[in-house]
């Protein structure tokens, strides 16, 4: 039983493999706990003459099935955090971060996704970036296999960056170049969407992730720079 | 202290200084604001399962309408239905009947807290109306968006006021200042006037749970108000104080709004907890069990709550080391909590239960929100919640810990004190039927959207046309079935009104303590009258004393009875 969509990136299986841990623990005590309350209902309905029994509770004694329960699912709790830290470094935090082959730069604007390819020199953030905004059929081209950096800003408002198979989001801040990465791991063309609440139009706020072969991306990017910046808005800082 | 005076009906329903009838005016605002943020939800739920609808009064919706309706649901269901009935109405109610106090401390000082709290609810609706329409920048109210949205800087300040987003601020900052008021007088009533001979561990578990959900608004709503008047100062002064370019900086707000935000479930949870354990004694006719450990659980949950703020913003651009700390916090809190429940669940075991409404109703909530409580630990998981935040799977979530909370807790507080309130029964066949459709509404309006979610929707989309994926059959299929189930939802509460007219109109009389029932508000005549006790009562002992060998010839054991 999976709801989760196919894997495009390394982090993605990481997050299937947390949902199977938090969804077998958390349905094993979900069943125990409505388990022990219908048992409870039905084996205490209201019988004639009948008399409860008189259990405070107070004392250890009574309580201890309680404090079993506690002390386990305290267990439970630090080994989903254990798992959750790993999950969550690897993607967030920069020196757990492997490093990148490349780096582009993501851009949300009302209504639309925009990205910065380095130019002839390689690198990003120097003057011969070259910038695609191209509506909401912009597309993020990224190569296989490749680990990516983005780095992620807005030009307006809070948007944020997520692509389903990818496995995370990040929101898109004014002001801030937040680093994440991505190793795409299928070709494909897939949804980006902006997933935090950003006006009217919020809805329509879809461009796309083309993920190609190394060659075809080279090809890509000098096509990018031979024409000199698509840019059919100026770019936000 | 007991000054039984005939009032003019002026100044017994409307400037009413009875901290019963301050209690009827919050819960009927707040069930008038509660049917209104329905119908928002089934309007807006209508476009998601048929695009292109049109709604009465309100028209197709377009993505700004679409907005307007979810930011407006959002405040109107925490502000102004939980926030009234859960804490108001409930804790006016039955404070000072349970600890024996003839009113509250300050009467006058109430009345003011409910006025204001009305004049927020008409400068709400009023943001509505302005140019522009109401607020469309989801209930979290996040700049740079909330800070410019319908904002012009070359316009003046009356302009700039004038506009949905600050008329919103200004609500909710009244309404702030209301609940202040009144959590004042709770917590000065509950520790000033409690009856002779009651000690802390013989107050009521539903009155430690409002004080403690007083206590956490009162220390964590000072930043959101902070907050707000810098917001509505970049609306109207042109300040930037959430604005980059000009040195601001938007995450800033979201900080000082979770600070308040995450408590704010706490304040709501807790009168609920507090209700369930309350009502499941009485009709198992045994102690709550460990009751003295729920409320040590409580307190520390009001603590923990304090220091979980930021799981609402693990993908909002907060240092990621952070982050670590608030999920082990987030996934912590779930301790307390896994306690009260089994306590309760224990309880259960070897009573005589007898499950009338207000009984079903309690149960109900343990029931539901141990769904909610399961779920919260795949979001509190900071790693899987960048993938699920924003998504359908935390709306499901949160209305698993909302709409129990609410209305679970709610309605069995109001089955079980209705007899108290107004001296007649409300129908146990109707209030069954109000809680068994209730049960099929959430369940089927919140259960599905976690498949949706968990397959990445995202949510305040108005319209998936331009998302292929999300236009499957299945997912259509859970947009239609969760869209029914708010109907459902919406209509079961009709049953409820039904039921309230007819009681009204021959309900059987209730008598003093139709629940045999140990705490000091059934000592008073039903209803109370204006002063409450005949004779200020006295307490002898715990209100749990269910089935006690001890006690000879029935099987409850009055706090007042010597």
């Amino acid at each position: 039983m999976n709801f989760l969509p196919e894997a495009y990136s390394t982090v993605a299986p990481g997050i299937s493999e947390l949902f199977n841990l938090i969804f077998g623990l958390t349905t094993f005590w979900f069943i125990v706990a409505y388990g022990a309350a219908f048992y409870g209902i039905f084996t205490s309905l209201k019988t004639k003459g009948g008399k409860a029994k008189y259990i405070t509770g107070e004392s250890f004694s009574e309580s201890k099935l309680v404090w079993i329960v506690v002390i386990l699912v305290i267990a439970c709790d630090f080994w989903i955090d254990i798992k959750t830290a790993h999950q969550w470094s690897s993607v967030e935090i920069e020196a757990d971060m492997p490093k990148g082959d490349m780096d582009i730069k993501i851009v949300g604007r009302q209504f639309q996704w925009e990205f910065v390819y380095p130019g002839k020199d390689g690198k990003l953030f120097t003057e011969d970036d070259v910038g695609v905004a191209d509506g909401n059929d912009g597309e993020l081209v990224l190569p296989i296999g490749k680990v990516t950096k983005l780095h992620i800003t807005s030009a307006d408002v809070l948007h944020a960056f997520f692509v389903r198979q990818f496995g995370f989001k990040q929101d898109a801040i004014p002001g801030r170049v937040l680093t994440r990465w991505v190793q795409p791991t299928k070709e494909g063309r897939i949804e980006l969407t902006c997933a935090e609440i950003c006006g009217p139009n919020h809805g329509t706020m879809r461009n796309w992730v083309k993920i190609v072969s190394q060659d075809e991306f080279d090809k890509y990017v000098k096509s990018l720079n031979s024409n000199k910046v698509a840019m059919l808005t100026p770019l936000g800082e | 202290m007991s000054e039984h005076h005939e009032q003019s009906f002026l100044s017994k329903y409307v400037f009413s200084t009875d901290h019963k009838y301050i209690a009827r005016q919050y819960f009927l605002t707040g069930v008038v604001f509660a049917f209104i943020g329905g119908l928002f939800a089934i309007a807006f739920r209508s476009q998601l399962a048929w695009p292109g609808t049109n709604i009465p009064i309100i028209g197709v919706l377009d993505g700004m309408k679409y907005n307007m309706l979810v930011t407006n649901h959002g405040l109107i269901m925490i502000f102004w239905v939980a926030m009234p009935i859960l804490l108001a109405a409930l804790g006016n109610f039955v404070i000072p009947l349970m600890i024996g106090a003839d009113d509250m401390a300050f009467p006058l000082l109430n009345m003011l807290s409910y006025w204001i709290f009305l004049v927020s609810g008409v400068l709400l609706v009023a943001s509505w109306l302005m140019p522009g329409g109401g607020a469309a920048t989801a209930w979290t109210m996040y700049p740079p968006l909330s800070a410019t949205q319908n904002v012009d800087p070359d316009a003046g300040l009356i302009v700039n006021l004038l506009t949905g987003g600050s008329i919103l601020i200004l609500a909710v900052a009244v309404e702030f200042a209301s609940m202040l008021l009144g959590g004042i007088n709770f917590v000065v009533t509950t520790i000033n006037m409690r009856a002779k001979g009651m000690k802390l561990m013989d107050v009521p578990v539903v009155v430690w749970m409002l004080i403690l959900a007083t206590v956490d608004f009162m220390f964590s709503v000072g930043p959101l108000i902070a907050g707000a008047v810098m917001l509505l100062f970049d609306r109207i002064f042109n300040t930037g104080f959430y604005d980059p370019a000009r040195g601001g900086d938007p995450i800033l707000f979201q900080h000082l709004f979770w600070f308040f935000g995450h408590p704010e479930v706490y304040v709501i949870l807790l009168p609920a907890i507090g209700v369930a354990s309350e009502i499941i004694p009485v009709f198992s006719r045994k102690p709550l069990f460990a009751a003295r450990w729920q409320i040590i659980m409580a307190v520390s949950s009001a603590f923990i709550a304090f220091i979980v703020w930021a799981h609402h913003q693990f993908v909002a651009g907060i240092d990621p080391r952070m982050a670590e700390f608030f999920s082990v916090a987030t996934i912590i809190i779930s301790i307390p909590f896994t306690f009260i429940m089994f306590a309760n669940i224990a309880t259960l075991f070897n009573s005589q239960i007898e499950l009338k409404t207000p009984m079903l109703w309690a149960l109900g909530f343990v029931f539901m929100f141990l769904i909610g409580g399961v779920t919260g630990i795949y979001c509190g998981s900071a790693g899987f919640d960048m993938y699920i935040h924003d998504s359908y799977f935390v709306v499901a979530h949160f209305h698993y810990t909302l709409i129990p909370a609410t209305f679970f807790g709610g309605f069995a507080a109001f089955y079980f004190w209705f007899p108290k309130s107004t001296g007649k029964m409300l129908g146990e066949g109707l209030g069954k039927l109000h809680f068994w459709f209730t049960v099929i509404g959430i369940n089927m309006f919140s259960f599905p959207l976690f498949f949706s979610g968990l397959y990445g929707e995202h949510r305040r989309i108005f319209n998936y046309a331009a998302y292929q994926p999300m236009m499957a059959d299945w997912i259509i299929n859970i947009r239609h079935i969760s869209t029914i189930g708010a109907m459902i939802l919406g209509a079961a509460q009709l049953i409820f009104v039904l039921n309230l007219i007819i009681s009204a109109m021959s309900g059987e009389k209730a008598g003093k303590n139709p629940w045999k029932s140990n705490t000091l508000e059934w000592a008073a005549e039903s209803p109370p009258p204006h002063g409450n006790f005949a004779t200020p009562p006295a307490c002898y002992r715990g209100p749990y004393e269910y089935s006690n060998p001890k006690k000879s010839g029935s099987d409850f054991w009055p706090q007042s009875e010597q």
